[in-house]
């Protein structure tokens, strides 16, 4: 997977699962701007583990801000290249 | 504790029943005795020794509920949500008129978000604990539905749930009734709301054999008072009741649909699941309910009575109803043999088709009443509706645990002097 794929898939997930539009989901949009609470990101979290089976710590998750963040994170884990 | 000046206005009705959204189509089908069960859809039931029960048909809470919101809620929060939109509605009160933190809220359930639980359970057995729903708690918390109707509308006055098994509700309206004539809030928003019908919930009600097992007639199971009796017909769904200070709704000239003139509570002492046989503490939560609302039980016209359709607890409630009356009971109900047994929302649902009876001057049939038990002694509305005016009923309510929640609901004016006219003076 490429760091685009990576936004894409979470583009699409939050749209769908949290009813955000997806033309909102910018890299630089926060969670909290897309209306999504820490259960929300919670479960967001638990979605991309299974899809890319792959467990992320509690502590990997503070200070995860705004989507690059967390695409930031998805590309640590799974050692994409930027 | 009797007296005037304690009435509680009912100026909106919102229920989600097997039966009918919203008032108009909820009271047709008890006025005219539809009944509200069929087979389980809910889940494949085949191999239950019960696959029937009362379902809100075609239940879509994205219709009325923002889809995230209705997502991050229990099916039973959701019924409680859509039931407090419809009741609002039906008050004509706009939320952003009023001051919310005069505003109370309080929905009682029986079991909460059961459904929700054991389905995390599942994951947690299979996947371990990991992969539990961040949001388990939220969901099947039994005050997430009161949490969720104040959020809705930034209701911020007092807001909790009540749990006294099928007296839920019961006891949600008297709470509400009690912040309302303290002067804690002006309004409450309150009522009871279930969602049972889970492979769980019928697993464990029919284990207790509490429900008729009459699954090849769905429609004649809920027999209540009948000798053929077998058990109750479990329902779902949530009705909610907008009550006001009688101050508050004439300062805003609601409708007042009815008055909640008092209350009475007590507990059997008894046994968790059994009635007392005698049906004395059923009988001392009556009495307790007319003297709140100083009202003398000669003239309670109408008795929309909790009989579920179990062996023992219709007897109790009979006997205790004969007593309160000296042997002369006044026309008497039971409304399960329609709506089913809605668990923490039927006292909130009975308390609303008590309260619509009395605007209509319909007192509801008891549907399947073909062949009465004599050990029920009542004057049984059967089968059909009966025109007649009648301006103070009682609604009883009964749960699991011997809590007894009794009503007393008056027709607009019907309060405790009986001068016309008279009764809010004071």
């Amino acid at each position: 997977v490429t760091r685009g794929e990576i936004f894409t898939r979470l583009q699409e997930r939050l749209a769908v699962e949290f009813d955000v539009d997806a033309q909102q989901i910018q890299p630089e949009s926060t969670f909290a701007e897309l209306g999504l609470d820490s259960i929300d990101l919670m479960s967001a979290v638990m979605d991309f583990e299974d899809e890319f089976d792959l467990e992320v710590a509690d502590e990997e998750l503070q200070g995860l801000a705004t989507v690059a963040d967390a695409v930031d994170l998805m590309a640590r884990k799974l050692s994409v290249v930027a | 504790m009797s007296g005037s000046g304690r009435a509680v206005a009912i100026t909106g009705i919102g229920p989600v029943t097997p039966v009918g959204v919203g008032v108009a189509e909820f009271w047709d089908a008890i006025a005219a005795g539809r009944s509200g069960a069929g087979p389980i859809t809910r889940f494949d039931a085949t191999d239950y020794p019960v696959r029937i029960a009362a379902e809100v048909p075609g239940f879509d809470p994205e219709a009325f509920l923002d889809r995230k919101l209705a997502r991050r809620l229990a099916r039973f929060s959701q019924f409680a949500l859509v039931a407090a939109e419809l009741a609002l509605e039906h008050a004509r009160l706009d939320p952003s008129t009023v001051d919310p933190a005069r505003v109370a809220v309080v929905v009682g359930t029986g079991i909460g978000g059961v459904a929700e639980w054991v389905e995390e359970f599942r994951v947690l057995a299979a996947r371990g604990p990991r992969r539990v729903n961040p949001a388990a708690i939220s969901l099947a918390m039994p005050n997430a539905a009161a949490a969720a109707i104040a959020i809705a509308h930034g209701f911020s006055g007092p807001n909790e749930a009540t749990a006294s098994a099928c007296a839920s509700s019961g006891h949600a309206i008297a709470r509400a009734a009690d912040l309302i004539r303290s002067g804690r809030a002006d309004m409450a928003i309150a009522g009871g709301a279930e969602a049972a019908i889970t492979p769980m919930g019928v697993a464990a009600f029919a284990a207790g054999r509490t429900l008729s097992l009459r699954n090849h007639e769905p429609e004649r199971a809920s027999r209540p008072f009948d000798t053929a009796r077998d058990g109750f017909v479990l329902a779902e769904g949530a009705t909610v009741l907008v009550l006001e200070s009688m101050a508050a709704a004439r300062a805003r000239q609601a409708p007042v649909l009815a008055e909640l003139l008092g209350y009475g509570l007590s507990c059997d002492a008894y046994n968790l699941t059994a009635p007392q046989p005698d049906g004395a503490a059923a009988l001392a939560a009556m009495r307790s309910a007319c003297e709140d609302a100083g009202v003398p039980p000669s003239r309670i016209g109408y008795v929309n009575a909790h009989a579920t359709a179990t062996r023992l607890g219709d007897i109790a409630e009979a006997l205790a109803i004969r007593k309160l009356f000296d042997d002369q009971p006044p026309p008497t109900s039971s409304t399960k043999s329609m709506t089913g047994h809605l668990i923490g929302a039927a006292g909130a649902t009975e308390a609303a088709i008590t309260a619509l009876a009395l605007q209509a001057g319909v007192l509801p049939p008891t549907i399947n009443y073909e062949t009465p038990d004599p050990a029920c002694d009542l004057d049984v509305v059967p089968n059909r509706a009966r025109p007649c005016r009648v301006t103070v009923g009682l609604s009883n309510t009964f749960g699991f645990g011997g809590h007894n929640a009794s009503l007393v609901i008056g027709a607009t004016s019907a309060g405790p002097s009986t001068k016309a006219g008279g009764s809010h003076a004071t």
